[in-house]
């Protein structure tokens, strides 16, 4: 991982900017996950919420909600931008073009996070983190989040700006993919937030105020989806970045496919928005063939998932055998297993296979029955969000980490067993959650304190917990491998450096087809989709709203 | 750069053979567990 400089210095400035929003999500990440081995504990009877009664934090859904918000909302947001942000400098070789508005983004992100995380950490916002109506938290709740998500597209217009003035010297040029992928995300993310920003401007922030008496429940969540699947995918783009524009580098290959990696992003992009529904299946005022439109269309976002798949693999098969792999399979051997960088996101892969499998069946429209609003479902994101997600940005983070600080990772090793301690408890928990909730267990709910629970269940819950346990030493030893390498005295030696992950493609990026270095026809396709596909339903939805449904703060 | 020159036509007929292997058993493997879990739809029976 060490190598001699490179032209591009990066200074030092911009270093610890990024490394001040690791600092966020790290932190983040390290709260937020002591709750979930208490949830898991909760579920299989051992209730260990006592012991956080006397500092106000023993409450199961406070907890929740703290888990929920910490993990899938603050460590990856913060994680993200922090990473794009070096993407962008890195890839373009340039300082942001107005670094001020970017920090101005970054610090606007911070207010709403401390804005959000006091009515939380009081007992005044346990409304998970998908606060549906007619749940109600305190004003600064939604305030908080609305904070965070605007400092975040403050941040994208500074990359915007930064991509502008690069293409204006480079006008021929293809820009390079890791800083396309960047731009496709955040674009991505600020069309799919304009729903929750939506439904907290026009409906939640004014019933927490008493401005409305009410909220439509059916209206909110309909809102709600149109962010809550693209999220998904803002958080799992940034690790596809890693995976095709990164990780064959550090696996000693090229990436197989440079327009094959445009291709998928922009698929994603076209994708991603126009298929809510799939979450509101269930949900009655929504007509069936609208659900089935969605249905349909959440399976386009397999074929860009089956794209990045072949890509991904075929890239580092052509690694593999470069390293002296053989055989059919026998190849996957010849990885290098042993670089912490590598074998994160090598292991966030294969548990993502599993999500991505889990996730067809949600998207089925009648299949989807079987496990709506069960175990199955926090089972499946636990693959997506806190697999292919979590554990690709732990084995960004170990080269990450090392390049923000100029300090080299502190105990490699040690990182390798983390990945793979983090592996082995989600392969556990994730699986005992997929057959809890295939025999009915619901989700969000304090099973602990259930008088319905049946024998059949206890053997799986157990397992559930043994794997949270597991998962908590694997988050553990990241948190610590993370802040000793920070932290530690021990700085590079004299010419060295870390390196930036760069991956060449097997074809002169130069050759790929212009259409796949534009903005100008995706966005016009997304914006086309987005209104057919959700045009005539928000219509409806907004004209029989009926803003009545009384508040309930939990 | 002679090496280069070998190495980009090496490299452009390089075949994923087994790129092709895994993508088959991932597709294999998900045909097998959604049907796994449509044969529970049925086996639950209908409700209306």
């Amino acid at each position: 991982m060490l190598t001699q400089q490179t032209d591009f210095q990066i200074s030092k400035k911009d270093r610890q900017f990024v490394g001040a929003h690791l600092l966020v999500a790290i932190s983040a990440l390290t709260v937020g996950s002591l709750y979930g081995p208490l949830q898991a504990f909760e579920w299989s009877g051992l209730d260990l919420y006592g012991l956080l009664e006397p500092i106000g934090l023993g409450d199961y859904y406070k907890g929740l909600t703290i888990h929920g918000v910490l993990n899938a909302l603050v460590w990856t947001t913060f994680f993200i931008t922090g990473f794009l942000t070096l993407v962008m400098i890195m890839g373009l070789k340039r300082p942001l073009r107005y670094p001020k508005l970017n920090r101005v983004g970054f610090w606007t992100m911070v207010v709403g996070l401390v804005m959000a995380a006091i009515p939380i950490l009081a007992g005044a916002a346990s409304v998970l983190y998908t606060f549906y109506p007619p749940l109600e938290a305190s004003w600064a709740f939604y305030l908080g989040l609305t904070l965070v998500v605007v400092g975040s597209w403050i941040e994208g217009f500074g990359f915007y700006l930064t991509m502008a003035e690069w293409r204006k010297d480079n006008p021929d040029s293809r820009s390079p993919f890791i800083v396309l992928a960047a731009l496709i995300t955040m674009v991505m993310w600020q069309f799919a937030t304009l729903g929750i920003a939506v439904e907290i401007l026009t409906m939640l922030l004014p019933a927490s105020l008493g401005i409305i008496d009410g909220t439509d429940p059916q209206l909110g969540r309909t809102f709600f989806w149109f962010t809550g699947h693209p999220l998904v995918y803002f958080w799992l783009l940034p690790a596809y970045l890693s995976w095709y524009g990164m990780l064959p580098k550090q696996a000693g290959g090229k990436l197989f496919s440079d327009s094959l990696a445009r291709l998928a992003f922009w698929l994603f992009l076209l994708l991603s928005i126009p298929v809510g529904f799939h979450h509101q299946f269930v949900d009655p005022g929504i007509p069936v063939g609208w659900k089935y439109i969605h249905s349909l269309l959440t399976y386009g976002v397999a074929f860009p998932s089956m794209l990045t798949l072949f890509t991904v693999v075929a890239s580092l098969e052509y690694a593999a055998r470069k390293r002296g792999g053989t055989g059919l399979l026998g190849w996957i051997r010849a990885l290098p297993w042993g670089n912490p960088v590598v074998s994160a996101q090598l292991l966030a892969g294969i548990l993502f296979m599993f999500g991505g499998i889990g996730g067809i069946t949600n998207a089925s429209y009648n299949v989807n029955l079987v496990i709506h609003n069960t175990a199955w479902i926090p089972g499946h994101f636990h693959l997506t969000v806190a697999s292919a997600v979590t554990l690709s940005f732990f084995g960004i983070a170990y080269w990450l980490i090392p390049f923000v600080t100029q300090k080299p990772l502190w105990k490699s090793k040690w990182a390798t067993i983390a990945n793979w301690t983090w592996f082995v408890g989600m392969l556990i928990f994730s699986n005992a959650m997929h057959v809890l909730g295939l025999l009915g267990a619901p989700r969000r709910t304090e099973l602990g304190k259930a008088p319905y629970v049946p024998e059949e269940w206890s053997g799986h819950l157990f397992r559930m917990s043994f794997g949270g346990a597991i998962l908590l030493v694997g988050v553990t030893l990241f948190v610590l491998i993370a802040a000793r390498t920070a932290f530690q005295r021990q700085t590079l030696g004299e010419g060295e450096s870390i390196e930036f992950p760069i991956a060449e493609s097997l074809r002169d990026p130069q050759l790929t087809p212009i259409w796949l270095d534009r903005f100008k026809p995706w966005l016009i396709g997304t914006i086309v989709l987005i209104v057919v596909a959700y045009g005539p339903q928000l219509i409806e939805q907004i004209g029989n709203a009926a803003y009545n449904a009384p508040p309930f703060s939990p | 750069m002679s090496d280069q020159v070998g190495d980009v036509a090496r490299e452009e007929e390089f075949h994923p053979r087994g790129t092709i292997a895994v993508v088959a058993i991932f597709v294999a493997t998900l045909i097998l567990l959604w049907l796994s879990i449509y044969l529970i739809l049925i086996a639950r029976g209908v409700t209306v």
